[in-house]
């Protein structure tokens, strides 16, 4: 089996290329990134801002676009395809930010789905496993390193930094040191023993997500 | 005489050379068909007919020639002998047995003369000539067994793989991967079956030779098991034959120890047993000391190994991966024959190729629109006319049909890398005498993106008619182009490693309905969507 992952950056895949070995197993062999990727060559990647080659809107429009997911799915052992895309730009992309109450997180989850299918015209949704972050995937790190409840965490990414700061854990912004950070995700026992779907239901939504449909 | 010219282009047609296309062979190819001025070419038959009585004496009654009893020679220097060679007479059909200077020597054409002549004038005569060049030589008649499946157990970094083969199966995968190991681990089951497991054998197939401990599977975290185990499963007109191989070193710590094949071991008292039963059924009064020296004979001869048509497939299995120096003649470093594993031979393969693989030679022009003719040097004297510096051995010079004619010609020490290469996968391919289960590692070396596409559909088709079985990798893209993924003799796998380290190998297949995919294979690869591409960076 092959998972294609369609996310905002290589740093999302590398988290949950973690989760999705945590919790069922699956070796990162079977993970095929569709998005970000390398269509784009070194000359045309030159006169990009990190921003416009990392973020929603190339979530949107491969969603939009449909074809890469189509060409993925037509191969035998091709049967899902997780999109991941962070909440944090929600009003952007045509999902206003909630009240945040108790049931935030659920709520933005579902309007940000409902968001992604009307991208995909509606189509593929048995194939879909949908990895919204909210706000950020950092929230879902933050769980690894600050036993506290991260759900409604404004700025994610800046607390992150400063947790691991201040714990003198170096990294940056690339698939490895993602992959490194987020590395307590990939083994079942520490999902039981530190409990880290308490910490943020995003995360908890998405892992219930996968032991469904995986 | 209408039918001494249309006899005259038959031979041509046949294949023979300009030689044979004249009045003395075109009046022998009449007479031993039996054809009269008047009569039709489908009307041919078969009749046996000795040269003086027979041959010569129908061109001087039926075509009104005079061809005294003198000329004799002549018959059978232009006719006789030439038309033997090329399989369109048999000699002495009626009495095998007979002298060779018996007065009673007779000729007959072959039935599948015959056969083919039933075409000759409809638009059929093409394609019933394709059929005779295949059927002239009985080597051309391709092999019809195939391995459907290989398991390779603990064999450098693939702990457990198992793989359904087609018949044309492309290997794609990151640096590293474990493609060149599965390509291996077949190589080492073959040089057993050959009788030749040991360094020479193993690195003569193409295996690169590492220290035992490297060779068997070791994995962090897990023991380390001292059997490499080696399953292939031939299907051979819908039977299943299967070949096992067992592998123990002999020191696991010495470079130079060893492999033991532990399953030829366990079979070797059938194999003494069948000798015995072979020299008991043809001699009946042997003496002990006699059944001892005759089964030494036999073992000494053949083995105490399966010797079959498919430990033989196995036995000539190599991994060919060209070096353009190597075909070019300037060195020559791997001892296969009739071609080496980096390209050596090819001047000699393809100079001594029949009508037929020639035929089939030359849609390399395709390919190259600037080639005019392959020519062989056979008394290497180009060389000292100035064509080459003489350092290269190959005999093997091209025409370029755009240069002026007396300088047009130009050795495979001057030609251009791409040609070598193509005429090397053609001629591999279309030889009887090249192996039947080959590999190829990394066929792109060398060719243009827009060439290994075509270059790929032609071997497909190539190792269907010649019966040939194949395992090809590559990095290049466009090699994928070149396949129909819905043709089930064509395989593409995808070999890579998991968090382990282990290689494993899947197979790329479209789901059913996705008959109409509107995006190329190649593509597909580049933007990921296949695997086969390192992920980390």
């Amino acid at each position: 089996m092959k998972i294609g992952v369609i996310c905002e950056g290589h740093t999302d895949r590398a988290v949950i290329r973690n989760i999705l070995k945590g919790l069922k197993g699956v070796d990162s062999s079977q993970i095929v990134p569709l998005r970000p990727d390398y269509s784009v060559d070194e000359t045309d990647l030159s006169q990009m801002t990190v921003d416009n080659y990392s973020n929603w809107s190339l979530v949107k429009a491969e969603c939009e676009n449909r074809v890469k997911i189509d060409r993925f799915l037509s191969v035998e052992g091709h049967d899902i395809v997780i999109i991941h895309i962070d909440a944090d730009c929600s009003d952007e992309y045509g999902v206003p930010k909630l009240v945040k109450n108790a049931d935030y997180s659920e709520k933005m989850r579902d309007a940000i789905i409902t968001k992604i299918n009307e991208w995909l015209g509606n189509k593929f949704q048995d194939q879909i496993l949908y990895a919204v972050a909210i706000e950020e995937t950092e929230a879902w790190i933050l769980t690894i390193f600050d036993k506290k409840n991260s759900t409604k965490s404004a700025d994610p990414k800046a607390k992150l930094k400063r947790i691991l700061s201040k714990m003198g854990i170096k990294y940056n912004n690339t698939h490895a040191s993602f992959y490194e950070i987020s590395e307590k995700f990939s083994k079942k026992k520490h999902f039981k023993k530190e409990k880290f779907r308490n910490y943020n239901k995003s995360l908890d939504d998405f892992c219930q997500e996968v032991e469904d449909k995986l | 005489m209408e039918k001494i010219t249309e006899a005259q282009t038959i031979l041509k047609d046949l294949g023979l050379p300009e030689s044979q296309q004249n009045k003395v062979s075109a009046l022998t190819f009449l007479a031993l068909c039996g054809i009269a001025p008047d009569d039709n070419w489908n009307n041919a038959k078969k009749q046996s007919l000795t040269l003086s009585k027979g041959i010569m004496e129908f061109a001087n009654n039926i075509y009104g020639q005079d061809y005294k009893q003198n000329t004799r020679e002549s018959f059978r220097k232009s006719a006789i002998n030439p038309f033997l060679n090329f399989q369109i007479i048999d000699l002495n059909p009626d009495n095998p047995n007979l002298s060779p200077q018996s007065s009673n020597t007779h000729y007959a054409i072959k039935e599948l003369i015959i056969d083919t002549l039933k075409h000759y004038g409809t638009d059929n005569w093409s394609n019933a000539l394709e059929l005779f060049k295949k059927l002239q030589f009985k080597e051309n008649i391709e092999e019809t067994a195939l391995i459907r499946q290989i398991v390779i157990n603990n064999y450098k970094s693939v702990e457990n793989i198992d793989i359904e083969l087609g018949r044309f199966n492309v290997f794609i995968g990151a640096n590293g991967s474990g493609k060149s190991n599965i390509l291996e681990a077949i190589a080492m089951i073959g040089a057993s079956k050959g009788n030749d497991l040991d360094l020479d054998g193993l690195m003569d197939r193409g295996v690169r030779i590492a220290n035992p401990r490297l060779t068997l599977s070791s994995f962090l975290g897990k023991q380390t098991n001292k059997e490499i185990n080696i399953t292939t499963v031939f299907e051979d007109n819908g039977k299943t034959i299967p070949i096992q191989s067992s592998f123990e070193s002999s020191n696991i710590n010495d470079l130079y120890a060893k492999w033991i094949d532990k399953e030829i071991e366990s079979n070797s008292p059938e194999i003494i047993r069948d000798y015995l039963i072979e020299i008991y059924s043809n001699k009946n009064n042997l003496s002990k000391d006699d059944i001892l020296e005759e089964l030494n004979k036999k073992i000494r001869n053949r083995g105490i190994h399966e010797d079959n048509k498919y430990t033989q497939i196995l036995a000539n299995f190599a991994i060919f991966n060209l070096s353009t120096q190597a075909l070019r003649g300037l060195y020559s470093h791997s001892r296969k024959v009739p071609l080496g594993i980096n390209g050596e031979g090819l001047d000699v393969l393809i100079s001594n190729f029949n009508n037929f693989e020639y035929s089939k030679l030359l849609k390399c022009k395709i390919f190259f629109n600037w080639l005019d003719k392959i020519i062989f040097d056979k008394q290497d004297e180009f060389k000292l006319t100035g064509h080459k510096l003489g350092k290269s051995t190959s005999t093997l010079y091209f025409h370029d049909k755009f240069m002026q004619k007396q300088n047009n010609l130009f050795s495979a020490e001057n030609a251009n890398e791409g040609i070598l290469h193509v005429i090397f996968y053609l001629a591999l391919f279309i030889s009887n005498k090249t192996p039947d289960l080959f590999a190829i590692d990394n066929i792109e070396t060398a060719l243009n993106p827009s060439l290994c596409r075509s270059l790929i559909k032609e071997l497909v088709t190539l190792s269907k008619e010649r019966g040939k079985q194949t395992l090809i990798t590559t990095h290049n893209p466009a090699v994928l182009d070149g396949l129909n993924l819905h043709d089930d003799s064509q395989r593409l796998f995808e070999v890579y490693r998991t968090d382990d380290g282990m290689t494993k190998v899947r197979r790329i297949k479209f789901k059913k309905g996705a008959v109409h995919k509107q995006h190329k294979l190649s593509e597909m690869w580049m933007e990921g969507l296949l695997g086969a591409i390192p992920q980390d960076f």
